[in-house]
């Protein structure tokens, strides 16, 4: 029996509740995500108990969206990677309520999203995961799931796609 | 063509100026944008339209498009060349996720 379930973002879930103390990413999910949803920018997930009933208060969410990666060359790469842009999945915000800190809901979600990427890249392709730190804390905390800053001074941060399988499957419903 | 006309409206927004933002500047920095715009020699508004509309533009892109320098793209070829395996917070993570969470969708 699961205690939490995945959800994709809708109507049922209580947005204006969600309060994981970082301004800019609670007004995200309460004013932008479900738009962004609606138009195809990017796909915002929600974590809420598996027995919750509407308004379902919202543990935790992130959201994922394709970033396209443009490189004049890639020195090194193995087998030459296209000169041409390559997509990949973009891990934009993750979030955890306040109330529901300290419950390794954060490193669930890394995990739920890992294994999307994975679905993604498996049907469409893609070199791998992108994370967008929302400061040095977070990126310390991606750090140690394997994410690799890709220049120091920059808060995005990568994790190949050969990189993203190992371990059990997150079950579907 | 999109991308054509795209790039020569960056830093000026098209068409009429026909909604207003409502935002409040601190006094130290209405007088600096105030002074910069005289310096321009382009009216406020303008000054800021251009300011505000480049930097809308690149935090647009910045979530659909990654132009990597040549340092960043051979730190990450070096990545997919020899990925790195999955660690024990990750597994950790996965473990945990398996048992406790179902994906609904």
């Amino acid at each position: 029996m699961s205690s939490y379930a995945l959800e994709i973002l809708a109507a049922g879930h209580d947005r204006a509740g969600f309060i994981s103390g970082l301004e800019s990413v609670d007004r995200y999910l309460r004013e932008t995500a479900r738009g962004h949803l609606e138009k195809g920018v990017s796909i915002t997930r929600v974590l809420v108990e598996a027995g919750a009933s509407t308004p379902k208060p919202v543990l935790g969410f992130f959201t994922l969206s394709s970033i396209v990666v443009e490189a004049k060359q890639w020195p090194g790469a193995p087998k030459d990677l296209p000169k041409q842009a390559v997509s990949a999945v973009l891990l934009g915000r993750l979030a955890v309520a306040e109330c529901a800190q300290g419950k390794g809901i954060g490193s669930m979600l890394v995990a739920s999203a890992r294994q999307l990427a994975r679905e993604t890249i498996a049907l469409t392709g893609g070199i791998g995961l992108v994370v967008d730190a929302a400061n040095e804390d977070a990126a310390g905390y991606y750090a140690q799931f394997g994410f690799r800053k890709v220049s120091p001074e920059s808060l995005r941060m990568f994790l190949p796609a050969r990189s993203l399988g190992g371990g059990p499957q997150i079950p579907r419903e | 063509m999109k991308t054509k006309s795209a790039t020569s409206r960056r830093g000026r927004p098209p068409g009429d100026a026909t909604k207003r933002i409502n935002a409040r500047f601190p006094a130290g920095l209405a007088e600096k944008i105030e002074y910069a715009a005289a310096l321009r020699g382009v009216a406020v508004a303008s000054f800021i339209q251009e300011a505000v509309a480049e930097r809308a533009d690149r935090v647009i892109e910045s979530e659909s498009h990654w132009q990597l320098t040549r340092q960043q793209a051979a730190h990450i070829a070096a990545m997919i060349a020899s990925p790195p395996k999955p660690g024990k917070a990750m597994l950790e993570a996965v473990k945990r996720a398996s048992r406790h969470v179902v994906i609904r969708s």
